[in-house]
């Protein structure tokens, strides 16, 4: 798992603010992104940024509902596609 | 009322889209289609205060110059502008009980109504319809929902937050012509690529004049919660867009079947939300950018195969960043005379590259319980389509409640194909037959 970053949740959480939602938006590891308003378009934004900055592949079987709902369930999902085969 | 220190100073370039939608307008209007305009049909419940809602459709005029605003389209070669600075007037029109909101709704789709925003207001055996007609060279359909929150904002007798006003483009300019050149490429490679095809929409290819008319079918919650469960498997409970669009394409493609005609190029562009998710605005501004599917060749026979066949375009598309070299394609555009326009757009929209409009609009006004003190009940959008395609079939949920709307203009669908198409789109949405 070389590569990612110690903090993966908030670097995620950065990554979510910066690309999808508005500044000031009250998000934290935790929130439901979907009650957010995160839709199909944003989910494959997530999906492409998630692997353009951290080198990772997500392949389709990861993307779920359950991988997408939050900051903490997005740093899992990547620290299992990062992990060795 | 709220004044607005940028009152007398407004000079708000169209964007990328505005301009799109400029020439689509100018198409429409020149082929006698009157105004691109949209209806959205607000229903709430007892308690409704339509006094608050002139008082804030004031105040909302008052706080947003753009309204009264005129379009400048300049000398050729520059960028149309709304300057102003009068105060437009969003009229809210009352009327008698037991009238007939859904052929008023479909009288506002003509767009021949002044400005370009107004409420209808009618009384309903459970509380009230709220019609907002609006213009779509200001509004898309989250601008639309944006917009009714901000009324609904202005009602109350204290609004906490300052007004929107802003005009700012939605993306970063790139810093040359070959840095831009480089994010277009996408987009001309599958334009040019999606050409090869020959596609055909349901109106045809001659734009000609015909009214708008509309009808919503309204899905209960049990049925729609009966959708969500059969397209899961196929979307994951998240990826709506490519399973509606599915479920488009095969509506049509029903209707070119029983006219006994090849639908073999049905090809469809979808918009997708600039915005940041949780923005209050831009309001009045277009940001909308597009994306190209095209029908799965050979036909899919199930609705979740080519659902996933077009889950593999709009992935495509995304990593390819299409969506953005739209934008910047369309803000090359922008100083487009508007006779070139027109004709690029005539060759777009003359049934070669769009078989149908679509949209998943998703949860109507999230968030949003109460407009003008009375409960929000359901709510839904009905555009005006341009022929050609002359047909649109667009979707939007609320509170666990999904709403189709089928827009056709005069002419296109028969009775028997409007029935046909609303048809094979319940048998895909809910399985049955």
């Amino acid at each position: 798992m070389h590569g990612l970053p110690t903090n993966l949740e908030e670097a995620l959480l950065g990554l979510v603010r910066e690309k999808l939602f508005e500044g000031g938006a009250p998000l934290t590891v935790e929130t439901d992104l979907f009650a957010a308003g995160l839709d199909s378009m944003g989910i494959m934004q997530l999906m492409i940024s998630i692997e353009e900055r951290f080198g990772v592949r997500v392949p389709e079987s990861a993307v779920t509902r359950d991988n997408f709902s939050t900051a903490s369930s997005l740093a899992a999902m990547v620290r299992r596609c990062a992990a060795p085969a | 009322m709220t004044p607005s220190p940028s009152r007398a100073k407004l000079r708000a370039p169209l964007g990328g889209c505005d301009c799109y939608l400029l020439a689509l307008e100018d198409l429409m209007e020149r082929s006698g289609q009157g105004r691109h305009v949209g209806v959205t049909v607000l229903e709430v419940g007892r308690g409704f205060e339509v006094e608050r809602l002139r008082e804030a459709a004031a105040r909302l005029a008052e706080s947003q110059p753009i309204l009264g605003a005129k379009l400048q389209r300049g000398l050729p070669g520059a960028v149309p502008v709304w300057r102003g600075d009068q105060t437009a007037e969003v009229a809210v029109e009352i009327h008698p009980a037991g009238g007939d909101w859904r052929g008023l709704a479909e009288e506002r789709l003509q767009g021949q109504w002044p400005g370009r925003l107004r409420f209808d207001v009618c009384p309903a055996s459970e509380g009230f319809v709220v019609l907002m007609s609006w213009s779509h060279l200001l509004l898309d359909a989250r601008g639309v929902e944006l917009a009714l929150a901000e009324v609904a904002r202005l009602g109350e007798e204290v609004p906490a937050k300052p007004e929107v006003n802003s005009h700012a483009l939605p993306f970063a300019r790139h810093r040359s012509w070959w840095q831009e050149f480089r994010a277009v490429r996408p987009f001309l490679e599958r334009y040019w690529s999606l050409r090869s095809g020959r596609v055909v929409s349901l109106g045809g290819a001659p734009a000609r004049a015909g009214r708008a008319f509309f009808k919503a079918v309204r899905f209960s919650r049990e049925e729609t919660a009966t959708m969500k469960r059969r397209a899961d498997p196929v979307t994951g409970g998240i990826f709506a867009l490519p399973w509606f669009l599915a479920v488009t394409m095969r509506a049509h493609a029903a209707v070119f079947r029983a006219r006994g005609q090849e639908s073999g190029s049905l090809e469809c562009t979808i918009s997708v939300q600039g915005r940041k998710r949780g923005a209050r605005g831009p309001i009045f501004q277009n940001q909308v950018s597009q994306l190209f599917f095209a029908r799965p060749l050979p036909d899919p026979a199930s609705v979740e195969n080519a659902a996933r066949a077009l889950h593999g375009q709009f992935a495509a598309m995304t990593r390819d960043k299409f969506d953005g070299a739209f934008l910047v394609m369309i803000d090359w555009m922008r100083r487009l005379p508007a006779p070139l326009y027109r004709r690029f757009l005539r060759r777009e929209a003359s049934g070669q590259l769009a078989s149908f409009y679509h949209a998943h609009t998703g949860e109507f006004l999230p968030g949003l319980r109460e407009f003008c003190g009375a409960a929000i009940v359901d709510g839904w959008h009905v555009p005006s389509v341009p022929q050609p395609p002359g047909t649109g079939l667009f979707f939007s949920e609320r509170e666990g409640r999904l709403t189709a709307s089928l827009c056709w203009r005069d002419g296109v669908l028969s009775a028997d194909e409007q029935a046909l198409m609303l048809s094979a789109m319940r048998a895909d949405l809910l399985g049955t037959q």
